[in-house]
C-alpha cells in the first residue's frame, strides 16, 4: 500500500495530482501544494496575496493552485500547518533547481552548508547546498530553507539532514551512534539484546522504547533479514521509571 | 565440519570462560570457546561489578581474590579494552552491635592474612560516604576493593583472546562431551563434533547439565539475585557498598531470622555507582530454579533495605530491574581444576557472587592446568 494514508508520504498517483508541469517550473518559482487529504483546513487560501489558492466555503476541499496567478513568493509555505507546501524553481540554472521548504528543527543550517537532501520518507536522495535560510518575523517561527539540488531531484528532495561529523545517535539516552550499532552487528550481534550488550544502546532512561526499532532496522539492513524477524529485547520492569521510595512502600506481605 | 583438533575447548562465554580462553591463548594454546547465547548473555551480563576482598574468608578464597585484584589493576591496558575499572575502595556497613562483632572477628582474620581493612564508626564512615544513614553502627573499610564493568570484562577477554588466535563462537552450544577410552576428548555440537585435548567447563549455573549424563554430579545450584538500576545520577556513592547481612546471607544463612521477608529472600545490600552514573542496587539471594524473572517482593525488599542504609536514595528513579543466576556451591568456593572421574575435563565454575572478582585468577590457574 502506498500513499499518505498508509505511509505518511505521497504515492505516485498523488504526486501526479500535485506536481506542476515542467513548463511552469522552467518559467520561475511556483508553489507545490502537496495536500491530498480532505481535511478542514484553509490558512493557505488566506495567505496568498495574489488569490492564487482557492478552497472555498467548504473548507474540507483540497486547495487548487492557479499556476498563472502564483508568483512564487513563498508566503504560503510557513502558513500551512501541515508543512505540506513547497516552492520549486527550475529557471535559474541549466543543472540546478531551487527547492524551498519549511523547516521546524534546530539547529538551522547555514547558507553554503552542504546537507543531505532527503525524500518525503526521510531517505537520502542527494547532497544539497543551502542557498537561503529565512527566519524573518513574517515566518512566525517556521523557518523556510532554500536548497539547490540537481534538477532531476527537484520533486524528490523535500527535507534535509544536517551532516554533523557523520554521527547520528540511534540511542539518545546513552548517545550510541548509528556507526557503533553497525559495527556491533558486523562483529556478530544479531539481536537487539546483543547490540545492547556491546554498545549500551537501550540501557538508558527510555529503556529502548525509542531506539529498539531503529536498531532492528540496522540489524535487518546489515544482515538482509526482515525487521520483523529480529528478536526484540527483553522488556524489564518497571515500564515507566518509578522512585525507589514508591517501590519500597509496597506491602510487606508476599 | 568441526572436526579440527584444538588444544582446548572452553564451554561458556561469561567472565570465567572468556578469561580462561584469554590466558590459555596467551600461553600459546589453540583455543575454541563455545557459547550457546552471546558473550556475557548469562550471569555475567546480569550482575554487579564488585572486586571486593572483604567478603572473602581468609584462606584460599582470599588468596585467590588478592591475586585477582592485583591482576585487575593493569588488565584494561593488557587487554587494550576499557573495563571501566575503578579503585573505589569498599565498605561493609553494620547496622547493629551484633553485626559489628561479626565484622570485627572477620577483620581480625583478614588483617592477619594481609588485607588492609579497618572498622570505622558511622561518623568516620560518613566523612567519606556522607549519604549513609546516621543511625547505622559503622562500616568496615578496605581501600583495596574496586569495581569493574562485568560485560566489558567478558568482551575484553573475548576480543583479546581472539586477537591471540582463539576462535570465539557465540551461538554454538556444546550439547555433550566426546569420551573415548574414559577420557574426555572434545564436545558435541549441533554442527558436529569438535575434538580437543582438554575441555574446560565454564558454563556457570549451566555447568552441571553438561556433565550430568556422564555420571558427574556437580553441587552447583542457581541462586537468583535481583538488582535495581537507577537513572544516571551525580556522584552519590564513592565506594562499593555491602551490608553485613550480605556477608551473613552468604556465609552464615543459619544466623538469619526466617520470619523476616528480607532474610527469607536473602537480601543483603550490594550497591555501586557505575562509570555511567547509574546505581546498581542489589540484591536478593534466592533459590528459584532457573527462573530469571524479577518479583515484586524481591525488588521491594531490596528497595526497602537500600533506603534504610542510605535514606537519600528515596527520591532516585529506578529505570530497570533485572535478575541473574549466581552459581552457588555449598562451601562457597568455586570448583576449579581437573576432574579425576573424567580425565581431560577441567572445571571452572561455581563462583556464585565472586565470579567477577575471581575471573582473572581463575583464567590464569586453569590455563596452568592445560599441560
Amino acid at each position: 500500500m502506498e500513499g499518505v494514508k498508509y505511509t505518511g508520504a505521497l504515492g505516485a498517483d498523488e504526486k501526479e495530482q500535485v506536481l506542476p508541469p515542467m513548463e511552469r517550473t522552467a518559467k520561475g518559482p511556483v508553489a507545490v501544494i502537496e495536500c491530498v487529504q480532505e481535511i478542514p483546513c484553509n490558512p493557505c487560501e488566506k495567505a496568498c496575496p495574489f488569490g492564487a489558492i482557492e478552497i472555498g466555503p467548504d473548507i474540507t476541499r483540497l486547495p487548487r493552485l492557479d499556476l498563472d496567478k502564483c508568483r512564487g513568493c513563498g508566503i504560503c509555505l510557513s502558513k500551512c500547518p501541515g508543512l505540506a507546501i513547497f516552492l520549486v524553481d527550475a529557471s535559474k540554472s541549466e543543472t540546478e533547481a531551487l527547492v524551498m521548504m519549511p523547516y521546524e528543527y534546530l539547529p538551522l543550517p547555514k547558507v553554503e552548508d552542504i546537507v543531505d537532501g532527503v525524500d518525503r520518507t526521510g531517505r537520502f536522495v542527494v547532497k544539497a547546498r543551502v542557498v537561503k535560510v529565512d527566519t524573518g518575523a513574517q515566518r512566525q517561527g517556521t523557518a523556510v530553507v532554500t536548497l539547490a539540488v540537481p534538477k532531476e531531484f527537484m520533486h524528490e528532495v523535500r527535507s534535509f539532514r544536517i551532516v554533523t561529523s557523520g554521527e547520528i545517535f540511534l540511542c539518545r539516552c546513552c548517545e550510541v551512534s548509528e556507526t557503533e550499532v553497525r559495527q556491533a552487528v558486523r562483529e556478530g550481534a544479531r539481536t537487539v539484546a546483543a547490540v545492547k550488550m556491546r554498545t549500551r544502546a537501550g540501557m538508558g532512561l527510555c529503556q529502548g522504547r525509542t531506539c529498539r526499532r531503529l536498531i532492528s532496522r540496522v540489524i535487518a539492513e546489515e544482515t538482509g533479514q526482515s525487521p520483523a524477524d529480529i528478536l526484540p529485547p527483553t522488556s524489564r520492569p518497571p515500564v515507566r521509571t518509578i522512585s525507589l521510595d514508591a517501590l519500597a512502600r509496597g506491602e510487606d506481605d508476599e | 565440519m568441526m572436526s579440527k583438533n584444538v588444544d582446548v575447548i572452553v564451554v561458556g562465554g561469561g567472565v570465567i570462560g572468556t578469561a580462561v580462553a584469554y590466558y590459555a591463548a596467551k600461553a600459546g594454546k589453540k583455543v575454541t570457546l563455545l557459547e550457546r547465547g552471546d558473550i556475557a548473555s548469562g550471569t555475567s551480563g546480569a550482575c554487579d561489578g564488585f572486586i571486593i576482598l572483604q567478603s572473602k574468608n581468609p584462606g584460599p578464597h582470599l588468596d585467590l581474590a588478592l591475586e585477582s585484584a592485583a591482576m585487575y589493576r593493569t588488565l584494561s591496558s593488557e587487554l587494550e579494552y576499557d573495563l571501566e575499572y575503578m579503585p573505589s575502595g569498599g565498605m561493609v556497613v553494620a547496622e547493629t552491635d551484633k553485626q559489628a562483632e561479626l565484622l570485627r572477628s572477620l577483620i581480625k582474620k583478614q588483617q592477619a592474612a594481609g588485607l588492609s581493612v579497618e572498622l570505622l564508626s558511622i561518623k568516620e564512615a560518613r566523612e567519606s560516604e556522607p549519604l549513609l544513614a546516621e543511625d547505622l553502627w559503622g562500616a568496615a573499610y578496605c581501600r583495596e576493593d574496586a569495581q569493574v564493568n562485568p560485560i566489558r570484562v567478558a568482551q575484553g577477554f573475548a576480543q583479546a583472546a581472539s586477537r591471540l588466535g582463539a576462535q570465539i563462537r557465540p551461538g554454538i552450544e556444546a550439547t555433550g562431551l566426546l569420551i573415548e577410552n574414559g577420557r574426555v576428548c572434545g564436545v558435541q555440537t549441533k554442527e558436529g563434533a569438535l575434538r580437543a585435548d582438554h575441555v574446560v567447563n565454564a558454563a556457570g549455573v549451566w555447568a552441571p547439565e553438561l556433565v550430568a549424563p556422564y555420571g558427574l554430579d556437580l553441587p552447583i545450584k542457581p541462586r537468583r539475585g535481583q538488582i535495581l538500576v537507577t537513572e544516571p545520577l551525580p556522584l552519590m556513592l564513592r565506594h562499593v557498598l555491602l551490608c553485613a547481612c550480605y556477608l551473613i546471607a552468604k556465609h552464615h544463612p543459619e544466623e538469619l531470622d526466617p520470619t523476616e521477608r528480607q532474610h527469607r529472600l536473602g537480601v543483603g545490600l550490594a550497591m555501586e555507582q557505575t562509570a555511567h552514573g547509574g546505581l546498581l542496587i542489589g540484591s536478593t539471594r534466592e533459590f528459584a530454579g532457573f527462573d530469571r524473572r524479577t518479583t515484586l517482593a524481591g525488588i521491594e525488599a531490596v528497595a526497602q533495605h537500600a533506603r534504610r542504609i542510605m535514606p537519600a536514595l528515596a527520591t532516585v528513579n529506578i529505570i530497570r530491574t533485572f535478575s541473574g543466576l549466581r552459581p552457588y556451591t555449598p562451601d562457597g568456593l568455586p570448583i576449579l581444576g581437573p576432574v579425576a572421574e573424567l580425565p581431560g575435563l577441567i572445571m571452572a565454575a561455581g563462583h556464585e557472587g565472586d565470579g567477577i572478582a575471581l575471573a582473572p585468577v581463575t583464567g590464569k590457574k586453569v590455563a596452568a592446568f592445560l599441560k
